[in-house]
């Protein structure tokens, strides 16, 4: 299959040149920030999706990797593009380190070392003054310059395409296909000479690469690491764009994790959105509509009757609160409510999509673009490209 | 010398003993047959011959050295070849990705030359992708390599993982029930199939089978298990006719 040029080309002037038309240069430090979350959703994907195990604690992967970074720069004065290696360096070092202590137990409580581990480098690993500046933080400048973003998200660029180069080349060699072999079957490939626990080693390294330099790359593009922003909502949003993007899809989860990065930029675009959101009088009951709404349709189709009584209930009294007549005593008890902040809308969102993700396409995102992917590849367009066996019993073990 | 010898092999989980003093070797060129009921302990003594179980007691030797302390990966290093009673390929991937995986030992370039695209890897994997073809056509599989392994039929399925297991270049095979789910005609001609490959790759065979007109036919030696221990062993025909096999398989008023 020889790769069709023109979608190529399109593809390349929609993500070099497209954004310097339509957004202001200050908006390159949220675009940056998607291209760092791509980043991070491949390395996840090394784990979860070719090794078939799982990390809850990716955000201090990421967090690792940032501290490193400006360490070096600010404190060993060393140019940015040594900061990226250190940082690539310690966090394959660490993740080896953390695999090799975690794989001593499997599934559930494998998955309860990597959260642990997380909340620990939260709290305890970056808290350390010499190295990461306390609860102060530590500054990362930026190697283009002070607010300088629209160079450096193409630096940002450069580095996503070195790491969708290295995870290809690896997916295409011995490596991947020893870990396709041990994620489906471990005893099958230990009997044909893989060992099984080097390469589960391996690809944590590997993963703890990709994230150490997404975690350089987020340092510097944001010019200060303070621990909090490595928190556990932060891996677990990571986990969910990486699944939603779908497991073992590049496209997918690039896609799905710079789309993830950007959604507070979405809201600010669609008019009135975000003094929608501060207001929960207005929005609790349109949340309670939908429902409603969802609830008849379910109860409808499946025959339930409970479910579309509850459904007309939720309707009619979101409606009523709602509409101009106002419910006495209703709005003002809901205004009581906390104001819903736009950055846990993903948190909302991205648990939703996952479970449609499940329910309708196992491979996520993914599986949706296969066929334009195909084509832009030289394949023929044809809708039924993404095969069914991209969902795996590991995936729903994991 | 003998390829695979097992010394006073002796398994045990929790109050269950699953193997009992167990003693077996297989010679080369030997085509060697364990039989005997469910439950007698037989695929437990072909998981410590592999390495996926720890004896409590006795010892494993290949070529005469000791390996009842090796691991899985390295024993196939050694020349080991095993299938599973279950199939084992790796399900999602075609049959050719399947060769490819198969010959992981014989790529020769390191993991990391790979990741990075060196261009001996480039190089390596041209001939390892020689190489799956050249099994595949031997063994007439050549139409099915762009296919699904796991969605195959049950019998392909079967010559596929005899395919990947030969793909790692193994000097004994130990084939766990090759001849499960086939037909008395299949069973046959995989016997003359495995004699021929004997013969061509001057291979070692021990096998777990039930098909007992196969075993009489390829077998030069035959033991005979019952719950963990050794019944009775020989010549197949000695075994066949053996007052106790005929117990264990048939009840006491058989004999």
């Amino acid at each position: 299959m020889t790769p069709r040029v023109a979608p190529l080309l399109a593809l390349a002037a929609v993500v070099l040149v497209l954004p310097r038309l339509v957004f202001d240069s200050a908006d390159f430090a949220l675009l940056s920030l998607a291209v760092v979350y791509a980043i991070v959703g491949l390395s996840l994907n090394v784990l979860i999706g070719y090794a078939g195990t799982i990390s809850l604690g990716h955000q201090a992967f990421v967090g690792i990797g940032a501290f490193t970074s400006a360490y070096v720069v600010t404190e060993l004065r060393q140019p940015f593009i040594v900061g990226v290696l250190a940082a690539a360096a310690l966090g394959g070092a660490q993740a080896m380190i953390l695999g090799g202590l975690a794989l001593r137990v499997t599934g559930l409580y494998f998955a309860l070392v990597t959260l642990s581990y997380g909340v620990f480098a939260q709290d305890t690993l970056f808290g350390i003054k010499a190295i990461t500046g306390g609860g102060a933080g530590r500054a990362a400048p930026t190697p283009t310059g002070d607010g300088n973003f629209v160079p450096y998200y193409y630096i940002c660029l450069a580095f996503l395409g070195l790491v969708l180069w290295l995870d290809w080349r690896m997916m295409r060699s011995k490596t991947g296909r020893a870990l396709t072999a041990l994620r489906q079957d471990p005893r099958v490939a230990a009997s044909l000479g893989i060992p099984v626990k080097a390469y589960l080693l391996l690809g944590f390294a590997v993963s703890g690469v990709f994230a150490g330099i997404a975690g350089a790359l987020f340092a510097h593009g944001n010019g200060f690491v303070v621990s909090n922003d490595f928190s556990l909502q932060l891996g677990i949003l990571f986990v969910l764009m990486t699944v939603v993007g779908g497991l073992r899809s590049r496209t997918g989860i690039v896609v799905s994790a710079a789309l993830t990065a950007v959604v507070p930029l979405i809201i600010r675009e669609i008019p009135g959105l975000e003094s929608a959101l501060a207001r929960p009088e207005r929005t609790v009951p349109v949340v309670v509509l939908v429902a409603g709404l969802v609830a008849v349709g379910v109860g409808v189709l499946r025959g339930g009757r409970a479910a579309q009584v509850v459904g007309v209930a939720m309707v009619a009294l979101s409606a009523a609160v709602l509409s101009p007549l106002h419910v006495p005593g209703v709005e003002p008890q809901l205004e009581q409510l906390p104001a819903l902040d736009p950055s846990m809308l993903r948190l909302i969102v991205l648990p939703a999509l996952v479970v449609m993700t499940l329910r309708t396409a196992p491979g996520g995102l993914g599986q949706q673009l296969r066929p334009v992917v195909r084509w832009v590849c030289g394949g023929r367009f044809s809708l039924d490209a993404g095969p069914g066996d991209l969902r795996e019993v590991v995936d729903a073990r994991a | 010398m003998p390829v695979l010898e097992a010394d006073g092999i002796s398994v045990r989980f929790g109050g269950v003993q699953a193997v009992r003093d167990v003693s077996v070797h297989v010679g080369e060129w030997e085509v060697v047959g364990i039989i005997g009921p469910n439950g007698a302990g037989k695929t437990t003594l072909f998981n410590v011959l592999t390495g996926f179980q720890r004896p409590n007691t006795g010892r494993v030797r290949f070529e005469g050295d000791d390996i009842t302390g090796e691991p899985v990966h390295r024993r196939a290093a050694l020349g080991m070849g095993r299938t599973f009673q279950n199939v084992g390929l790796v399900k999602a991937a075609t049959v050719l990705d399947n060769l490819l995986t198969a010959q992981h030992m014989a790529v020769g370039y390191g993991a990391v030359a790979g990741i990075v695209g060196s261009s001996l890897a480039f190089e390596r994997e041209r001939a390892v992708r020689d190489e799956a073809a050249r099994l595949l056509e031997l063994l007439g599989l050549l139409p099915v390599a762009d296919l699904v392994a796991g969605r195959l039929p049950y019998g392909l399925r079967k010559q596929v993982e005899l395919a990947t297991v030969l793909a790692t270049h193994p000097k004994v095979l130990l084939l766990d029930e090759p001849t499960s789910g086939m037909g008395p005609e299949e069973a046959e001609a995989f016997g003359e199939r495995l004699l021929a490959l004997r013969r061509e790759l001057g291979l070692s065979v021990l096998m777990i089978e039930h098909h007992v007109p196969l075993v009489a036919a390829v077998c030069d030696y035959v033991y005979c298990m019952n719950f963990g221990e050794l019944l009775v062993e020989g010549k197949p025909d000695d075994v066949r006719s053996h007052p106790e096999v005929v117990r264990a398989y048939l009840g006491d008023e058989a004999a």
